[in-house]
C-alpha cells in the first residue's frame, strides 16, 4: 500500500469508527427507549399534570379552571380531616410493618426448621390471602365481622363471650384495628415467601458452628437469622411503609372511611375529595403531598438502614 | 457489527410496512363504510344494572330500533357512583356518551347543566307535549331557569316497610301518626323484636333515614323552603334538629338493632327479610326483590307524620333522570329516543318490572296486575298530597359528604341533631358560595 493511498483512507477509517462508537452508544438507547417513554407517558407526564392541577380550583368539568396557586397546600395544613386521615395511615404504617412483617418472619422460620412436613402445603395456604383481590377480601371480612350473623361475633357468642361481640366496623374505637388485621391477612403470606426463599439462601455454617457451641434453636434465629437478613426486611419493611401510605382499596370496600372518618386513610380522602365532591384542585394536592411523603420517608429510612 | 445493521433494518424494514399496512387498511375500511348504509350510533349510559332492569332497557332499545332502523344504540351500565365519578371527564373528552342517566337537583344536573354540558330539550318537549305528559314536578325537578335539561326516568318513595306477619302475631296496625308508629316499636321490643332495622354502615342509607323524618317530623313545606332557599336559617333550624334527635331516640330507647353502623344496606335488609326485624325503612326500588323473598308478608307505609295535621306523605322524587349531551353529534336521534322510552307505549314495560315511570297515571292505569305490594307503593306516589323530597339527589355532594357523615354521628349519639343541622347548613352556604348549588 503506497503512502498516498494510506492518507486517502484514513478518514474513511475513522467515520466508521465514529459511526461505531455511534451505534455503540445508541444501541442501549434503543433498547430503553420503549419503557423510557412508557415511563414518561405513564407515570412522569401524570405527576407533572397532577402537580398542575393542584394549583388550580377546578371541578372536573368546568371549562374555566381558577388559578390558586399554592391555596390548595395551605388549606391541607390547616384541614382537620386530612391530619385525622394522616394519622390513621401512622397507625396503619405501624400495624402493617409490626403484624405482618413479624409473622411472615416467624412462619418462614418455622418452615425453614428441620423435619417439618408439608411445607409445600403450609407454603400455599399461608401465602393463598396474597392472590386474592382485595375487594373479595373487604367483601369476605365484611361478614366476618357483621355483628348480626358474622363468625367471630357468633363464635365469641357461643364461648360466652358475649362482652366481646362488638360491632366491630361500626365503632370508631375498633374499626381502624379491624381492617388492619384483615390487611394484614393479606400482606403475612407475601413477607413469608420472600424471608423464606431469602433463609434458603443462607450459608448452613453458620448454624452448624452454633449448634456445635450449643446454641439453642430460637437462639440461633434471633442471632444469626435476623442479622443476616437485614437488607431483606429493609426491603419488606420499605415495600410496606410504601404501601400503607398508598393503602385505599380494603378500606374504601369495608367501611369507606367510615363511620364519620374513623377509618379515613389520605387515600380514600383523596378520592373522596377528588371524584366525589368534585375538588379536583385539592384531591390533587392532597396526592402530590402523599408523593413527597413517601419519597422523603423512603429516603430517609433506606439512608437509616444503609448506615445500620 | 454486521449483525446490528441486518437487525436494525430488518426491524426499520418491518415497521414501516406494517404502517403502510395499517394506513392502507384504515383507507380501505372508509372506503367500503362509504358503501354501506348510514348509521346514526347512539351510545347510552344507564344505571340499570340490574339484570331485570337491564333486560326492560334493552326490550326498549330493541323495539326503537326496529322503529328506526337507521339507529343503533349500544348501552353501557354503571352504579349511580360511577356514574358520578367517570360523567364529567367524559363528556369533557367528548367521548363520552349521548344520552346518560344522572342525579338530579342542583348539585349534578345543575351543574352540567351551568357548565354547558347538556342540550337544552325545551323545544323539543313543548313540541312533543311532554308538558301533557308528565307532571308539572317532575319537568321542573330536571329544569335550571325554566329550561329543561332532562327527564325523570324513575319515580321512587321513601317508606317503611313492615313484616305483616309479626304485625298481626303482635295484633299491631299500620301506624298513621309518629306517636303511633313509636307505640308500635315499644310493643315489638316489649315482644325482644327489633322493631326497625338501621343499617347505615354504607353511609348512604342515612340520607333515606333524614329525608324520611326531616318529611314526617319537619313536613315537606319546611324541607321545600330550604331546598328553595327561601329560609335565611336554611337547615340549621330547630325542627331539622329535632327529627335528627328523635331518629337517635329510637337507638337510644332500644327499637332499632343495637349497631346500626356496623350494618351493611344489603345485611340489614337480609335480616328484615328473614324476619329478624319488623321494619324496614328503605326506598321503593327494593319492591321486587321484597315481594319476591317474602310474597304477600311484606307491606309499605310512609313514615306517619308527628304532626297529625300535617300529610301522610313519602319523601321521594325521581330515581334520576336521563341527560342529553351537549356534544352529541345526532340530537334529534337521542331526543327522539328519549321521547319513546318514556312515552306512555312503553309504560306497561317499564311496570311489568315495578318501576313506575314520570308518565302521569301511568302507574295507576297499569297496575291491576301487579303484586299487592308495588300497589300500595304507587297508592302512596300518587298520593293526591303529592310527595316530599328525597334529599341526597338534590344537594351537592359536599352537603352530602357533611350530611352522611353527621347522620352517622347522630346514630351512634356522638353529635346532637343541632350540631348535624348547622354543620349540614354551614356546608350548604360553602357550596352556593363555590356555585355548586344555586
Amino acid at each position: 500500500m503506497s503512502i498516498s493511498n494510506e492518507i486517502s483512507n484514513t478518514p474513511t477509517i475513522s467515520l466508521q469508527k465514529k459511526i461505531k462508537n455511534w451505534l455503540r452508544m445508541l444501541m442501549p438507547m434503543a433498547f430503553i427507549l420503549p419503557a423510557l417513554i412508557f415511563y414518561l407517558v405513564f407515570t412522569i407526564w401524570p405527576i407533572i399534570g397532577t402537580f398542575r392541577l393542584s394549583l388550580f380550583t377546578w371541578d372536573g368539568v368546568s371549562s374555566v379552571m381558577q388559578f390558586v396557586g399554592l391555596k390548595n397546600y395551605a388549606t391541607l395544613l390547616s384541614d382537620p380531616l386530612f391530619w385525622e386521615s394522616f394519622g390513621h395511615n401512622m397507625i396503619w404504617i405501624v400495624a402493617m410493618v409490626l403484624i405482618p412483617v413479624s409473622l411472615g418472619l416467624i412462619f418462614a422460620w418455622l418452615l425453614s426448621l428441620p423435619g417439618i412436613r408439608g411445607i409445600s402445603f403450609f407454603r400455599v395456604t399461608y401465602f393463598m390471602p396474597v392472590v386474592i383481590s382485595l375487594v373479595a377480601v373487604g367483601i369476605v371480612w365484611n361478614w366476618i365481622y357483621d355483628p348480626t350473623f358474622g363468625v367471630l361475633d357468633s363464635t365469641l357468642r357461643f364461648f360466652g363471650l358475649n362482652f366481646l361481640a362488638l360491632p366491630w366496623l361500626g365503632d370508631p374505637q375498633t374499626v381502624l384495628g379491624a381492617i388492619i388485621v384483615a390487611a394484614s391477612w393479606t400482606y403475612y403470606g407475601f413477607c413469608m415467601v420472600i424471608f423464606l426463599s431469602a433463609m434458603q439462601g443462607l450459608d448452613p455454617s453458620y448454624f452448624e458452628a452454633a449448634k456445635l457451641e450449643g446454641c439453642k434453636t430460637w437462639q440461633s434465629f434471633i442471632y444469626i437469622t435476623i442479622p443476616l437478613l437485614k437488607n431483606i426486611i429493609t426491603l419488606v419493611v420499605l415495600n410496606s411503609l410504601i404501601a400503607s401510605f398508598k393503602v385505599f382499596d380494603i378500606v374504601y370496600i369495608m367501611t369507606n372511611g367510615g363511620p364519620f372518618h374513623s377509618s379515613e386513610v389520605i387515600g380514600t380522602y383523596m378520592y373522596s375529595a377528588a371524584f366525589s365532591n368534585s375538588q379536583v384542585g385539592y384531591g390533587s394536592a392532597i396526592s402530590i403531598f402523599l408523593a413527597l411523603v413517601i419519597v422523603i420517608i423512603s429516603v430517609v429510612y433506606m439512608r437509616f438502614a444503609e448506615r445500620e | 457489527m454486521k449483525k446490528t445493521k441486518t437487525t436494525i433494518a430488518i426491524v426499520l424494514g418491518s415497521s414501516t410496512l406494517l404502517l403502510g399496512l395499517q394506513v392502507l387498511g384504515a383507507s380501505g375500511f372508509q372506503g367500503a363504510q362509504k358503501h354501506t348504509t348510514p348509521s346514526i350510533k347512539i351510545k347510552l349510559w344507564d344505571q340499570f344494572t340490574a339484570p331485570a332492569d337491564a333486560k326492560v332497557m334493552q326490550t326498549i332499545i330493541n323495539n326503537f330500533e326496529k322503529l328506526h332502523p337507521n339507529i343503533s344504540i349500544t348501552r353501557t351500565a354503571m352504579q349511580d357512583q360511577s356514574m358520578q365519578e367517570v360523567i364529567k371527564p367524559a363528556l369533557m373528552s367528548g367521548q363520552g356518551p349521548d344520552l346518560f342517566a344522572y342525579d338530579t337537583g342542583p348539585g349534578y344536573l345543575g351543574v352540567l347543566a351551568k357548565d354547558g354540558q347538556l342540550l337544552n330539550i325545551t323545544s323539543y318537549a313543548k313540541a312533543n307535549g311532554w308538558y301533557q305528559r308528565f307532571p308539572q314536578w317532575i319537568l321542573h325537578t330536571t329544569s335550571i331557569n325554566g329550561q329543561l335539561y332532562g327527564l325523570g326516568n324513575e319515580v321512587q318513595a321513601l317508606g317503611v316497610y313492615y313484616n305483616k306477619a309479626i304485625f298481626s302475631k303482635y295484633h299491631l296496625a299500620v301506624p298513621k301518626t309518629y306517636g303511633q308508629f313509636l307505640h308500635v316499636a315499644q310493643v315489638l321490643k316489649d315482644h325482644h323484636m327489633v322493631a326497625l332495622e338501621v343499617m347505615d354502615k354504607d353511609q348512604w342509607p342515612g340520607f333515606h333515614l333524614e329525608s324520611a323524618f326531616y318529611t314526617a317530623i319537619a313536613g315537606r313545606q319546611a324541607v321545600q323552603n330550604v331546598i328553595d332557599l327561601k329560609t335565611k336559617a336554611g337547615w340549621n333550624q330547630p325542627i331539622f334538629a329535632q327529627a335528627l334527635n328523635d331518629l337517635r331516640q329510637l337507638v337510644v330507647k332500644g327499637y332499632t338493632n343495637p349497631s346500626p353502623l356496623a350494618v351493611s344496606y344489603d345485611n340489614g335488609n337480609n335480616a328484615f327479610i328473614a324476619g329478624k326485624a319488623a321494619m324496614d325503612l328503605t326506598g321503593s326500588w327494593m319492591v321486587t326483590e321484597l315481594y319476591q323473598k317474602m310474597g304477600n308478608k311484606v307491606g309499605f307505609f310512609p313514615l306517619p307524620p308527628k304532626n297529625p295535621s300535617q300529610p301522610d306523605i313519602a319523601p321521594g322524587g325521581l330515581g334520576g333522570a336521563m341527560l342529553i349531551s351537549k356534544h352529541t353529534k345526532n340530537p334529534a336521534a337521542v331526543e327522539s329516543f328519549l321521547n319513546y322510552m318514556l312515552s306512555n307505549q312503553t309504560s306497561s314495560i317499564w311496570l311489568n318490572d315495578n318501576m313506575i315511570p314520570p308518565n302521569k297515571s301511568a302507574a295507576k292505569a297499569h297496575i291491576k296486575d301487579a303484586n299487592p305490594l308495588f300497589k300500595q307503593v304507587v297508592n302512596v306516589i300518587d298520593n293526591p298530597a303529592g310527595m316530599s323530597y328525597s334529599l341526597d339527589v338534590l344537594m351537592p355532594q359536599q352537603v352530602n359528604d357533611v350530611t352522611q357523615n353527621d347522620i352517622q354521628e347522630v346514630l351512634a349519639g356522638t353529635i346532637s341533631g343541632q350540631q348535624a343541622v348547622a354543620d349540614k347548613e354551614n356546608a350548604l352556604k360553602q357550596a352556593i358560595a363555590s356555585g355548586a348549588y344555586y
